[in-house]
């Protein structure tokens, strides 16, 4: 390879929010014409780094250095200025323009009156044919998939002669076909000398593509890595550090197996096949595996709120309804992923949202009593300790924390006997996760079938009697609350298999 | 509790509070300007005017709960209303012909609130653009088969003519109309676990689902209430003008929005009460009688009331913003508040 110069250089940034420091001296360095790749576990402090590099957030201390020049980034039309693109998940194109006019728009060539639409198509022309993409200049951006879309967005960076592209988890959004598609047009900007600074959390992806693997964990750069040293052990290693248990479980609970919601030969569109699984009363069962990998889609299928394609789902041996209310008048609940969405009404007040799913408790005659309903929302209150105390808040002005517990206490107060969580920590401070984790206990020591979809390895390590683990819509593995640790979920996750846990 | 308990009679009262000051406020005015506002003849005509909107209102109530609106309210009152005389006028004033043409009228609305409701629900259409739509095809309609013709009912008598002109205990007919309906559409939203699911559906669809609550279903039956609560103020209009016209409930609507929005409902949905509505019914009546009797032509009438519609949707968009706590929502639909501020500490 010939001699390559450094591209982008950040030596000692630094960066806190609300007090807390979430960068540490961060140094980064990428070199002209490689792929970098950046690792790390949520909340690792990668996205922060990124957003400082491409002037969305302010850094504390340090310095950028484009080149070896120092920089001053303060907005995005300066790391602009400087060379530095980003490609968005959520891409930036105007669907209904051609390519030609979406890679110059707000910076069009005009000719004496109007644009010079010539001139722009022959540059184009020219960027296409140089880094030889297979794209025609005039086709309309709505007609493309979604991998031609993603070269129509690097072209544009190109277009502005972009030193470095960074592509912040590209293929979340593709299918396997369109990743290989991105794949060699990496490869092809990799030789014509581009630097890439590439953000994922699927080891497979980084070993194709990367030249270089900086490691992140708690806002520190924890390891750079060439290619040949990356491997999934070396790198879960240095995501999650020295791994040290907390609050170890005193003991485990026996699962009853007279009550079992049962899932046999589920499939979910292209997403999930052949899955198979028993969940038991009194038992937490921990759903592993990464983001997009169909869990959430598995858990909305038992609940009914997704239309599996196959397949069937018992509970105690007779058949799941489809219907969401006669399930939950059956005794399921489900706490969605994305409570602001999907799960709080924000302009109801914290006793209309707690009582949302129980008017058939509380309305038996037909007409709601108002002191029941008081006494459910009073009580779901103290128990979950929601605050503030006022049941009339609207729970839109609710911390993270609160809106969460009244979500999952929406359930709780209804006795539920299968209760489905999906990242039920999501947002919220340590504080109210143990508080969260104590109420789901509680709801297991009843006797419960509890499922829970998480991220969050420590969460799924510490928190769950048994963890399966999803793996190119399968399940891939099982793990018991004694053997599991977040080095062999994460490794399991990608679909590596270190001989530990039980094969599937 | 009981602090719990004070504060939110404080609250209540506070909203309350400020809605009496108002009308006070805006009756000690018109007495000073206009004296005649109290003569009982006055009286009459306020309430009256409140009664028609405000029996429109208590159905249009449900359809904005759900974050949609009605535009066809005028239409609907007048396709209700025509097809109620139509009926009447082709036999005769008898309690059995005014019982089926009463039910004929009912059912049509609940076609037309179907409808409404279908392509809302179902096809996702904005309720604003099918509604708008529908106005003009319902007027069309009413035109159509009245032969754009005002249909006078000169032997008014019976039910027919008691709908509109009948009185208990000295208070006009719609006015008690008007009364019902709303007590109804109160208990309904509030103690009912129907009424409750309409704001959670408007409150947010996604999160309503997912709690059983069908999207569809209520806002299909938000829409049908609100249509034949408007064909029942056409029918009382045709009844106490012993007239009918496709004219007769034109721009109706916009007084009905008014009377919600100076009731404080949300109109993105999930937020609002009856009893807000029958005090911005109530103000709305005052306001309108109010200019008309200080003798301004109609053309500044118009501008007035437009101004006064602005005003309190700014109001109510303001107020239901910081209800829900959208600081956050706020930056990001204005990225430009993101960026960094420049001079912040640099090592």
């Amino acid at each position: 390879m010939a001699e390559q110069k450094i591209v982008l250089r950040t030596e000692g940034i630094c960066k806190s929010f609300n007090g807390v420091q979430v960068l540490k001296d961060v140094d980064l360095e990428v070199l002209s014409g490689e792929v970098h790749a950046l690792m790390g576990e949520n909340g690792a402090g990668k996205s922060t780094i990124i957003k400082i590099i491409t002037g969305v957030y302010v850094k504390e201390s340090g310095q950028i250095y484009i080149e070896e020049q120092p920089v001053e980034i303060w907005s995005r039309q300066d790391a602009r200025g400087n060379g530095i693109s980003v490609i968005y998940q959520e891409l930036s194109l105007v669907p209904e323009l051609s390519v030609t006019e979406n890679i110059f728009l707000g910076q069009e060539i005009m000719g004496r009156f109007l644009p010079d639409r010539k001139e722009m198509r022959k540059r184009v022309q020219a960027l296409i044919d140089r880094y030889e993409f297979k794209i025609n200049p005039d086709a309309i951006v709505a007609t493309m998939g979604m991998a031609t879309r993603q070269m129509v967005e690097i072209l544009k960076a190109l277009s502005i002669d972009a030193k470095i592209i960074i592509m912040d988890e590209p293929t979340s959004a593709l299918s396997t076909a369109e990743t290989e598609k991105l794949f060699s047009t990496i490869d092809t900007l990799r030789a014509k000398g581009v630097s890439i600074l590439y953000i994922s959390h699927r080891l497979e992806e980084i070993y194709r593509l990367a030249d270089r693997l900086t490691v992140m964990r708690d806002g520190i750069n924890v390891g750079v890595l060439d290619h040949d040293e990356i491997t999934p052990e070396r790198v879960t290693t240095l995501m999650i550090g020295r791994e040290v248990r907390k609050n170890e479980k005193t003991h485990l609970r026996e699962p009853n197996k007279d009550h079992v919601l049962s899932v046999k030969h589920l499939k979910y569109r292209d997403l999930l096949s052949d899955i198979n699984m028993d969940a038991y009363g009194g038992e937490i069962l921990g759903i592993g595996g990464l983001v997009g990998s169909g869990r959430t889609e598995l858990i909305k299928c038992i609940y009914g709120a997704l239309k599996q394609s196959g397949g069937e789902i018992t509970l105690d041996g007779k058949p799941v309804n489809k219907v969401i209310a006669k399930n939950i008048v059956g005794g399921m609940g489900l706490v969605p992923e994305d409570r602001r969405t999907e799960g709080f009404f924000p302009v109801l007040n914290i006793a209309e949202n707690l009582t949302v799913a129980s008017y058939d408790l509380l309305a038996k005659t037909g007409i709601i009593s108002a002191k029941n309903e008081k006494q459910f929302a009073a009580d779901a209150i103290r128990d979950y300790d929601i605050r503030p105390t006022t049941s009339t808040v609207p729970v839109g002005n609710l911390s993270g924390g609160n809106q969460q517990k009244v979500v999952l206490g929406r359930w709780l107060s209804r006795k539920p006997k299968v209760l489905l969580l999906d990242e039920p920590t999501a947002g919220v401070d340590v504080g109210v996760k143990a508080e969260l984790y104590r109420l789901m206990e509680d709801l297991a020591e009843q006797g419960a079938i509890i499922i829970m979809v998480s991220s969050d390895l420590e969460e799924l390590v510490n928190v769950s009697d048994r963890i399966l683990i999803v793996h190119k819509g399968r399940f891939f593995k099982e793990y018991l609350y004694e053997n599991a640790s977040q080095n062999e979920i994460l490794l399991a996750s990608s679909g590596v298999d270190t001989g530990k846990g039980r094969l599937l | 509790m009981n602090a719990e308990k004070g504060k939110f009679l404080k609250a209540a009262g506070s909203i309350w509070g400020q809605r009496v000051t108002i009308l006070v406020a805006v009756i000690v005015v018109m007495a000073i300007v206009q004296p005649r506002f109290f003569s009982s003849g006055n009286m009459l005509s306020i309430l009256l005017a409140i009664a028609f909107y405000g029996v429109i209102a208590s159905g249009m109530l449900f359809v904005v709960l759900i974050g949609g609106i009605d535009l066809a309210v005028g239409s609907e009152a007048a396709l209700g209303g025509t097809i109620f005389t139509m009926y009447v006028l082709a036999h005769d004033m008898s309690a059995g012909t005014f019982f089926t043409a009463f039910l004929l009228a009912i059912l049509v609305a609940i076609l037309v609130g179907l409808l409404h409701g279908f392509f809302d629900a179902y096809l996702g259409m904005p309720s604003f653009v099918v509604t708008l739509a529908t106005q003009y095809a319902l007027y069309g309609l009413t035109q159509y088969i009245t032969k754009m013709n005002y249909l006078p009912v000169l032997n008014a008598s019976g039910l027919f003519y008691q709908l509109g002109n009948g009185k208990l205990f000295g208070i006009p007919s719609p006015v008690i109309w008007f009364v019902i309906l709303a007590v109804i559409a109160a208990f309904v939203l509030k103690k009912t676990p129907y009424g409750r699911r309409i704001y959670a559906v408007g409150g947010n669809p996604h999160a309503a689902e997912l709690v059983g609550v069908s999207s569809k279903f209520h806002k299909m039956t938000a829409y049908i209430i609100c249509a034949v609560t408007a064909s029942i103020a056409g029918m009382l209009l045709v009844s106490m003008n012993m007239v009918s016209s496709y004219k007769m409930a034109a721009g109706y609507e916009g007084p009905v929005l008014m009377a919600l929005v100076i009731g404080a409902v949300n109109l993105m949905g999930g937020e609002g009460s009856m009893g807000g509505v029958f005090f911005g019914a109530l103000l709305v009546g005052i306001i309108n009688n109010m200019l008309i009797l200080i003798g301004i032509d109609t053309d500044y009438k118009e501008f007035v009331q437009g101004c006064i519609i602005i005003l309190a949707v700014a109001i109510n968009v303001y107020t239901s913003r910081k209800s829900q706590g959208l600081v956050d929502q706020k930056r990001r639909r204005m990225p430009w508040l993101n960026r960094p501020k420049r001079g912040a500490p640099d090592g």
